[in-house]
């Protein structure tokens, strides 16, 4: 079941730049594309290549950037399945992890100061900072497929 | 005061964190070019350099 057209103007106003007509239109190729609608998670996706849209970009396509965004994401997974897969299995975890990386970043920020010498607070920032970046070379930079 | 300067550069830093985290075509739009990506990351930085003046 696809959304409704004021269903995705709540999930992203910027869409009013686009017509319904547009928006429908856009919706048809994104399910000839193979995504459908995930009501849970609120973003369309395709199973055979697990991947996910969500609508907060949805507004700069038009059908034909889509295809052609498509298009490239299928020839990557046609061309190394296992990397593919392997790469969205990385990019599943990163997701999963980096709203708590950030999380206990903010938390830090806010509140460390009060229990941390300057010092060490700014240190133990520093600390999260580098986790962040070795977490997404790790998942997602490594797996990335190669050209 | 140095504080509240490290602060607002590290909830800067935590939305550029949160931006570059994001697939391309998920991100909010200002990381879409890179003057947005730089543009947030110099602000960070700005208010960290007036933090650390500050606190010397």
């Amino acid at each position: 079941m696809r959304p409704s057209y004021e269903q995705l103007l709540a999930l992203n106003p910027l869409l009013q730049r686009r017509s319904p007509e547009e928006v429908n239109s856009l919706l048809d190729t994104i399910e000839e594309c193979g995504y459908s609608w995930d009501l849970s998670q609120m973003m369309f996706y395709n199973s055979e290549i697990s991947r996910g849209i969500r609508t907060q970009g949805l507004d700069m396509f038009t059908p034909e950037k889509f295809r052609e965004h498509h298009n490239r994401i299928y020839q990557e997974y046609v061309a190394n399945p296992e990397q593919y897969n392997l790469h969205a299995h990385g990019m599943s975890i990163w997701s999963r992890w980096v709203p708590r990386l950030i999380i206990l970043f903010v938390i830090d920020l806010l509140g460390g100061w009060l229990i941390l010498p300057v010092k060490y607070w700014l240190i133990s920032l520093g600390i999260i900072i580098v986790l962040f970046f070795f977490m997404k070379s790790f998942f997602v930079d490594a797996t990335r497929p190669r050209d | 005061m140095h504080i509240i300067s490290f602060i607002v550069a590290g909830l800067i830093f935590a939305y550029w964190l949160f931006g570059i985290s994001q697939p391309r075509y998920n991100r909010p739009m200002i990381f879409w070019k890179p003057t947005g990506i730089y543009g947030i990351l110099l602000a960070a930085a700005f208010f960290a350099f007036v933090g650390y003046l500050l606190s010397k």
